[in-house]
């Protein structure tokens, strides 16, 4: 069973007097331990795509099953529990809590989950991402770098089923972008999580198994490295 | 599903980083809270010690009062003692200089007051006075006011005394009582002596009861209350004064509690319009913990419960603050109070002050907090996805009816009336919608008119009150209010003021001698005309009382049930009528007309003042039966009229007609005009001399003790006033501080651009400028408005714009604003751009 399917999904905004199409009629699925990237141009739909995949929008038309949950069957505080309960999240910049130290920032997901173990937990992602002497600090003592590995032990925190990443790099320097990729991929290795990745970078959607071309809204191509 | 101990768990890790800008928030409220903390503390710890200390307000057990001897009465022979006095205003003078004045001249006899002393210095002096010989003893603020020491001579009608001591303190007297009438004590013994007692004479004559410890008074007086009613004997006892006072007291600070409550109403618009700063701060925040699955009701339960540990640290200190504030009040309302004050802590107070705070600081963090029920969490991927909609959230419209059912429940709590209390609401309602108008249509205003062709900087400050998180609305709000409060009451002071000072202007009498008796009235007249003064006018007063009205009299009155029921004091009432078939210039006929007397045996017409027919319910064509000197005399009600009551001049509630009471005992009054106030003190010292029993009243004295009392009254709204400026200087210095890195941006932007710091300095400059001349205009906009209706309505005065007086008051508030502005921005123009865009600005 795929554990996100996206049938004939649309995306219409209103535009003024005018109604827009972002995205018209999608269709994919993806089966557990895939790890799949969407690429395309800049305002093709990619970034909305994955909002309605991770449950953070609802489509127009269509269906998105996440996880054996139709979205659209549910409202947002619904979907913000199948989210906690499977879906991880890294972005471009962080999104980090900037009011909580690293490990709080860690523990948020599996605290939300009424994990008992929470701050052991936390501290051992900090460990595996290396921030462990970090744990205390709070976002603006870190580097970008050093965010983005919290936000990446924060995204495995609650053993998600299935890992969505915005850009993950895409606010990094080369150096760093690179470090930041290798870990993503070894703890999804590791985790044996699902990864569903919306970047600009060929060289990073070459790294995944499977890569959906969107432009103007419409898939492109949908094809296996 | 819900899990509170989580939500806690991280309103206390989000509050250590935003502590200090939150403590910003709730401080604009603190001074609130304070206020009414104060001021309720204060109002209890008065209440309890009017219980306690009842008996010193009286000074005796009973008291019985008459305008006529006492006679032997049925107390007399069950009291363990007794104590005399008649008092009456009269000239007394001081002859080392000559000068005199209108005072309370007090003769006593025997023990009084039992209970408390009077407060003298020398201490001796109360009780050396009562050992026999020609002494008095003296107000202080009399002794002060002619500069007379003790020993000096001051003359009571026609004989001199020596002053014994200087009266501090008279049980149940305040600071008040002693301005509008200071008081003398001399021996009861030399009362008949004086010349003073005498047909005309005000007098009023008291007995002080001491009884047995534990004695029932109050069923002593209701076995005599008949026959005390039926001489028209005031009886009032301990308990009686105890409740009358504890009221009037609970209706001032109640009043004062709601204008507490105005402040901390302003402070609370700081506090919505901040956490709606902060708000739009968090709902990155927000935004990324829906993504992580908190749901919407969490994610707002977060930010409520910093806000109320936030309320509740800022009600607690508030209630510290209000509770310390105490030791002060005492001293601002020192001239208004009857009994010692103590203080204590009032933990009703303060919990009063706890509650009040929290709800507040809820209700009104509520409406921005809403927002975050609505935050997106697509706005993780596209931040313009957090913007919300806000206006049509059923929630909003609920906050808002419980912030108007809180604001209606407060002043329901205070004033124990729905109807003032609904009246307080809109009053509320108003006066803030007036002020955000006021703000709006100027902030409008400036927008519509000002030329593009203005200098940059003038239009960049400009720019900036516009600026995206503004708090200019809310700034204008509070301040204004402060500004209004205070310039309200300094415009409508000052046009009382000057009513009564320019009314020597318009050919008005300013002198007015009364108490003359009928055979001295040809020969007072001959020494003014002698003097080339004018007699304006002459006037002859009879006194008399009410028997009856349309047949009912007070027997009858008293049998009726309490709607059809007239007042007592209808009937009980000395009335002093005066008789002429002309109006003055101080009157306006309203009803009917004025019917002379033509023939005896003619039906008699009075005209009575409209509002005290109004106030007692009397009618046109009303039959009223007086009683002049023991005969009968019965009139109808022909007219009504409109009694100016703010000119030098006698005013009647009854006038009668000519031809019907010149045969009636009487005395006279006097009015002239002197030119200056050196003749006005000559003649004023010549007649004192030359007729001790007249008194004379100038206009150089009315203006001054009005000053004195307008003076009094001002101070204690002034420090109410002062609060609500203080809560908005807190809302400015909050949303400065808010708005600091908003202004570091755009400072290092600008500077980056080439701006020299003098040009920024210049833009942050101007902006304050704006910022203040907006609020204290504003302010007093609306304090003209103000000062407009109570002008027309209230004192019935032609309204002038105080111009002068309301650009000093500019000048001041805009200066303050531009003041703290400059403080807050300096720092920020001084450092480098690039210390700021590292971050360690």
């Amino acid at each position: 069973m795929s554990i996100l399917s996206v049938r004939n999904v649309s995306k219409t905004y209103q535009s003024g007097s005018k109604p827009l199409t972002v995205l018209d009629d999608i269709n994919f699925d993806i089966q557990p331990g895939e790890r799949l990237a969407i690429v395309g141009p800049s305002g093709s739909g990619k970034t909305t795509l994955l909002g309605l995949c991770a449950g953070l929008d609802s489509a127009s038309a269509g269906s998105v099953v996440l996880h054996g949950k139709a979205m659209e069957q549910l409202n947002e505080d619904q979907r913000a529990s199948v989210r906690n309960q499977s879906v991880g999240f890294i972005f471009q910049n962080f999104q980090l809590l900037p009011t909580l130290t690293a490990l709080e920032n860690v523990m948020v997901p599996l605290e939300l989950k009424k994990r008992k173990d929470a701050r052991v937990k936390a501290m051992e992602l900090l460990k595996q991402v290396g921030l462990a002497d970090r744990a205390t600090h709070y976002p603006t003592q870190l580097s970008g770098g050093e965010q983005q590995r919290v936000s990446i032990a924060r995204a495995f925190a609650n053993e998600p089923a299935i890992l969505f990443a915005d850009e993950p790099t895409g606010n990094l320097d080369t150096e760093t972008g690179e470090l930041i990729e290798q870990l993503i991929f070894d703890l999804n290795r590791e985790k044996g999580t699902t990864l569903v990745l919306v970047t600009h970078d060929v060289e990073l959607a070459q790294k995944t198994d499977r890569i959906i071309s969107i432009k103007g809204g419409k898939i492109q191509e949908d094809r296996y490295v | 599903m819900f899990d509170f101990r989580w939500v806690l768990t991280m309103a206390l890790r989000e509050f250590r980083k935003n502590f200090s800008r939150l403590l910003l928030f709730v401080a604009s409220m603190i001074v609130g809270i304070a206020a009414l903390v104060g001021i309720h503390s204060f109002g209890e710890n008065l209440k309890k010690d009017i219980e306690n200390q009842s008996k010193e307000l009286v000074g005796a057990d009973l008291v019985l009062n008459n305008n006529k001897p006492l006679g032997k009465q049925p107390t007399d022979s069950l009291a363990l003692a007794q104590s005399n006095e008649i008092n009456f205003a009269s000239m007394v003078a001081f002859p080392a200089t000559g000068e005199s004045r209108l005072t309370q001249v007090r003769l006593l006899e025997g023990d009084f007051p039992f209970y408390g002393t009077l407060e003298t210095v020398p201490v001796e002096a109360e009780r050396t006075f009562r050992q026999g010989g020609r002494k008095a003893l003296v107000e202080k603020l009399l002794m002060a006011q002619f500069n007379a020491t003790v020993g000096d001579s001051i003359k009571v009608g026609e004989l001199t005394f020596v002053i014994e001591g200087e009266l501090q303190k008279v049980p149940g007297q305040t600071g008040i009582t002693a301005t509008v009438a200071p008081a003398v004590y001399i021996p009861m013994e030399y009362g008949e002596a004086t010349g003073l007692i005498q047909y005309g004479s005000r007098l009023r004559y008291q007995r002080y009861y001491l009884f047995e410890e534990g004695y029932d008074v109050e069923a002593l007086t209701q076995t005599y209350e008949e026959v005390w009613e039926e001489d028209r004997v005031d009886a009032d006892t301990v308990e009686d004064r105890r409740r009358q006072t504890g009221r009037s007291f609970q209706n001032l600070s109640n009043f004062l509690s709601l204008v507490a409550f105005i402040a901390l109403l302003l402070g609370s618009v700081g506090v919505a319009s901040a956490v709606n700063v902060f708000v739009k701060e968090k709902l990155a925040s927000v935004a990324v913990l829906r993504c992580l699955g908190v749901s919407s009701a969490t994610a707002m339960w977060i930010y409520l419960v910093q806000i109320m540990l936030m309320g509740l640290f800022g009600s607690v200190m508030g209630a510290l603050i209000g509770s310390g504030l105490q030791v002060l009040l005492p001293t601002v309302f020192a001239d208004f109070l009857p009994v010692d004050v103590s203080m204590s802590i009032s933990w009703t107070s303060i919990g009063f002050g706890l509650v009040t705070g929290m709800l507040v600081s809820v209700l009104f963090a509520l409406l921005p907090l809403l927002k975050i029920r609505r935050v997106s969490p697509m706005a993780t991927l596209r931040p313009e996805a957090s913007e919300t909609g806000f206006g049509k959230d059923p929630l909003r419209w609920l906050v808002i009816l419980g912030i108007f059912a809180f604001v209606f429940g407060f002043s329901f709590l205070l004033l124990k009336d729905w109807k003032a209390a609904l009246g307080f609401t809109g009053f509320v309602v108003v006066a803030f919608l007036a002020l955000f108008a006021v703000a709006l249509g100027m902030m409008w205003a400036i927008r519509r008119f000002l030329p593009i062709s203005l200098r940059y900087t003038v239009r960049q400050s400009l720019a900036n009150l516009y600026r995206p998180n503004n708090q200019t609305v809310s700034l204008i709000a509070t301040i204004g209010l402060g500004t209004a409060m205070i310039s309200t009451l300094f415009f409508v002071q000052n046009q009382l003021l000057d009513e009564a000072r320019f009314a020597d202007k318009e050919d008005q009498p300013n002198m007015l001698l009364f108490d003359i008796q009928n055979h001295q009235v040809e020969e007072v007249a001959g020494r003014l005309v002698a003097r080339d003064l004018p007699i304006l006018q002459r006037v002859p007063i009879v006194t008399m009382g009410l028997e009856s009205i349309n047949g009912l009299t007070k027997k009858g009155n008293d049998t009726l049930p309490d709607e059809d029921r007239r007042s007592r004091s209808l009937y009980n009432r000395e009335f002093r009528v005066t008789y002429r078939d002309t109006l003055i210039n101080s009157e306006r006929l309203t009803k009917g007309q004025l019917r002379p007397f033509e023939n005896p045996g003619d039906t008699v017409f009075v005209s009575l003042d409209e509002s005290y027919a109004m106030r007692t319910g009397i009618k046109l064509g009303d039959r009223l039966v007086f009683n002049v000197q023991g005969r009968p005399l019965m009139t109808y009600v022909g007219s009504f009229r409109e009694v100016k009551f703010n000119q030098v001049s006698t005013n009647f509630l009854v006038l009668f007609p000519e031809k019907v009471l010149e045969n009636a005992p009487k005395f006279h009054v006097l009015i002239t005009k002197t030119k200056n106030d050196r003749q006005s003190a000559d003649v004023q010292s010549e007649i004192v001399r030359e007729f001790p029993n007249i008194s004379v009243v100038n206009l150089g004295a009315i203006v001054e003790t009005l000053e004195e009392i307008l003076g009094k009254i001002s101070f204690v709204i002034q420090f109410m006033a002062f609060f609500s400026i203080l809560t908005g200087i807190l809302v400015l210095i909050s949303s400065l501080i808010i708005s600091k890195y908003q202004r570091m941006r755009e400072s290092i932007l600008l500077r980056t651009l080439g701006a020299s710091s003098g040009t920024v300095s210049a833009i942050n400059t101007l902006e304050y400028f704006f910022l203040g001349s907006l609020a204290s205009l504003s302010g007093i906009l609306l304090s003209f408005l103000a000062t407009f209706l109570l002008s027309n309505y209230v004192f019935q005065l032609p309204f002038r714009a105080a111009f002068t007086e309301a650009f000093v008051l500019y000048a001041v508030i805009t200066f303050l604003v531009v003041l703290l502005g400059w403080l807050n921005g300096s720092k920020i123009i001084q450092k480098p751009p690039m210390e700021i865009l590292r971050g360690n600005g």
